[in-house]
């Protein structure tokens, strides 16, 4: 019954009690926009047309700021989400992002979490790989179901919680997915012939991501406060969503249009979070890119192939770092 | 939204049910499963719990006077409520509460729908000051917002009164745009309390506009028209925008009272609405979701098991046919009122 319209505030469907949302999209706007120019890519897609700007954005500084500088050594720890063992015709998720920031002297990698293990499990995988970080400064970057295994993480194992600086979901299922809570939508999460490798068991893992499910534990579980949390959503026109996910946009396009293949984009942000911003894109694009293969095939369209998923990831954790050097301003 | 002209919801029932029907709904789940939620923008309040002392109030109110009623049942019971306190006596009536009721949209127009019309009487009884304002039936909340006004600027006010606004569906958008457009008046209001409010909109609204502005001349025609932005207001995203651009004044205490009803307890001529919205989510009154009904900030009450109209409007009494439910329910308006008037004669105790 809604129409896709930019026209409308940011949103988050929250439980009583839910921290507030802070809205710092527009210093990410200022610092996705200035690393995006750098790259010899720029010219492809203007920067605004890749973040959207919805109705209650405040506007950017008038004087540019300069950018936040980068911090060597801290450790980046990527979590991939049912993607990592469900998508077919795409590479894995993060590699790509992995690779930029060890060159820019992060100690990045992706966590090995399994897509077909619930969440609690994956919590302790991840409390593992915690203890292998030489660093004393950890941020976790989690993409749909990834994000959910790391707030679960935070909740369940206070010790690993206590060395994690900052959390950033990308196109995270927070609230879990409305394509999660009945067989015809789990029909279309794992459809024949488009997610081949996926089994049985990342249909059985489905339950963390029911919305009730998610939204109980969510006002059940107050996240730790010494942690600081950023979010940056996705949604994209349904055109330019890669062909194996619009009919999953397409049926939770009856919920909302402004969703990216897995979730609405008000269920896409942490409570208390800053919200970075809503990417020009679909679930996948956010994280992976595609393996050549033609849309027809499965293959991303070709505004979701040429998404700078590298540079959004950069400039979201220069942001992070910016906000945890300073205290927090921004925006 | 609180009441729509039957033919009008009949065609656009019509109409939505042949878009929508022809995939399952993606959500299916049991309110008990479901906390309780609200659609915020970025930055705003939200509600806090209180469920359980409200649970307590109307429950032991409905015991006094009705023994028969099945209290549990009357307010439904979402997930993570809080356990009740221990049994505390139910508080005294406050008569320094001076209220104001503020009906929905279309009420001027059907002069059988007054608002509470039972609770009236009862309110007056236990002593409070219950008046209703006026509001245009098919205008927009800016345009109610004077009458609104109107109503705070002649009301009296003794020392120690508490002026309370109780608006029903639209009429808490009336309220809330009252609230920002005229602050010298507002600082007068010391709570204003939502049932079944249409704080964000409603998706049903917002698509099928068009088609009641096209058509309301001539349905409504023996109704004043006043500025014709009735359902303008109730959209999802002129009502989203509206939230992000104001802060409602923070003197001022927030109350919620919001509706959801099974299929089978909703208004014959309401179904047709609410097909649709069940596709949204399974949790509607047959015009609103469960989530569009919170003030920001407000304190959450509970959820009433009725649907959009039961809540408020006498409407099974004077349309049966149209307005009863296939389950034939009905629900006791005046015990609802009566209960949420002693939840904030409690909770303004220490006002002054």
């Amino acid at each position: 019954m809604l129409d896709y319209s930019l026209d409308v505030p940011a949103q988050t469907l929250i439980p009583p009690g839910a921290p507030p949302v802070r809205d710092g999209r527009a210093r990410f706007r200022e610092i996705f926009c200035a690393l995006l120019a750098r790259e010899p890519s720029a010219a492809e897609r203007p920067c605004d047309a890749l973040l959207h700007r919805l109705s209650d954005e405040p506007d950017t500084a008038t004087l540019a700021r300069p950018l936040p500088s980068h911090a060597p050594g801290l450790t980046v720890l990527f979590v991939p989400g049912l993607l990592g063992g469900c998508a077919y015709g795409l590479s894995a998720p993060f590699e790509s992002a992995v690779q930029r920031l060890r060159r820019l002297g992060y100690d990045a990698w992706v966590a090995p979490v399994n897509a077909s293990s619930n969440s609690h499990a994956n919590a302790e995988r991840l409390a593992r790989e915690i203890t292998k970080s030489r660093s004393e400064r950890i941020v976790l970057i989690g993409h749909g179901r990834g994000a959910v295994d790391i707030l679960e993480l935070l909740v369940a194992n206070p010790a690993a919680a206590s060395r994690v600086q900052a959390v950033l979901s990308v196109g995270g299922a927070i609230n879990g997915s409305p394509l999660a809570d009945t067989p015809a939508g789990a029909a279309l999460l794992f459809s024949r012939g488009e997610d081949m490798a996926c089994s049985e068991g990342e249909r059985a893992s489905l339950g963390d991501l029911k919305r009730t499910h998610r939204l109980r534990w969510l006002m059940a579980h107050p996240l730790p406060a010494q942690t600081r949390y950023f979010s940056i959503g996705a949604f994209a026109p349904r055109p330019e969503v890669a062909p194996p996910l619009r009919p999953r946009a397409a049926a939770l396009a009856t919920i909302d249009p402004r969703n990216d293949g897995l979730a609405p984009f008000f269920d896409q942000v942490i409570p208390g979070a800053e919200l970075l911003g809503y990417a020009n894109t679909d679930h996948w694009s956010i994280a992976a890119h595609p393996l050549g293969l033609a849309p027809a095939q499965g293959g991303a369209t070709p505004e979701t192939s040429s998404f700078p998923r590298d540079v959004l990831i950069e400039a979201a954790l220069l942001r992070v770092i910016e906000s945890l050097t300073s205290g927090g301003a921004g925006g | 939204m609180s009441l729509l002209s039957v033919p009008v919801i009949v065609t656009l029932g019509v109409l939505m049910q042949g878009l929508v029907s022809c995939a399952p709904p993606l959500l299916k789940y049991d309110a008990s499963e479901m906390p309780p939620l609200q659609l915020a923008v970025v930055g705003q309040p939200s509600v806090h719990d209180g469920r359980a002392r409200f649970r307590t109030l109307f429950c032991e109110l409905a015991a006094r006077e009705r023994p028969a009623l099945d209290c549990e049942r009357l307010l439904v019971r979402l997930a993570a409520e809080p356990p009740a306190a221990a049994s505390a006596p139910l508080p005294q009536h406050d008569p320094r509460l001076r209220i104001l009721l503020v009906p929905g949209g279309f009420a001027e127009c059907f002069k059988e729908a007054g608002l509470f019309p039972e609770a009236l009487p009862r309110l007056q009884a236990a002593g409070y000051s219950v008046s209703t304002v006026p509001v245009s039936g098919r205008s927009s909340s800016a345009y109610n917002a004077w009458r609104i006004a109107v109503a705070v600027a002649r009301t009296s006010l003794p020392p120690d009164g508490l002026l309370v606004l109780a608006g029903y569906s639209k009429g808490v958008v009336d309220i809330l745009e009252f609230l920002v457009q005229y602050p010298s008046l507002a600082a007068r209001v010391h709570a204003v309390v939502s049932v079944s409010g249409s704080v964000n909109g409603s998706p049903i609204a917002n698509r099928y506009t068009f088609l009641f502005e096209a058509t309301d001349d001539l349905l409504l025609r023996d109704c004043p028209p006043g500025d014709r932005g009735v359902a303008e207001d109730l959209k999802r995203e002129p009502r989203m925008n509206w939230l992000a651009r104001h802060r409602l004044p923070g003197h001022i205490r927030y109350f919620s009272i919001a509706t959801v009803a099974p299929e089978e307890e909703v208004a014959r001529a309401m179904a047709l609405t609410d097909g649709p919205l069940r596709y949204v989510d399974p949790l509607s009154d047959g015009q609103l979701i469960f989530y569009d009904q919170l003030l920001p900030g407000s304190e959450l009450l509970g959820y009433v098991r009725a649907d959009h109209w039961a809540v408020a409007l006498p409407l099974q009494k004077h349309w049966y046919l149209l307005a009863s439910n296939p389950a034939g329910t009905h629900f006791p308006r005046g015990l609802l009122l009566e209960a949420i008037m002693l939840h904030l004669s409690e909770a303004l105790r220490d006002n002054t």
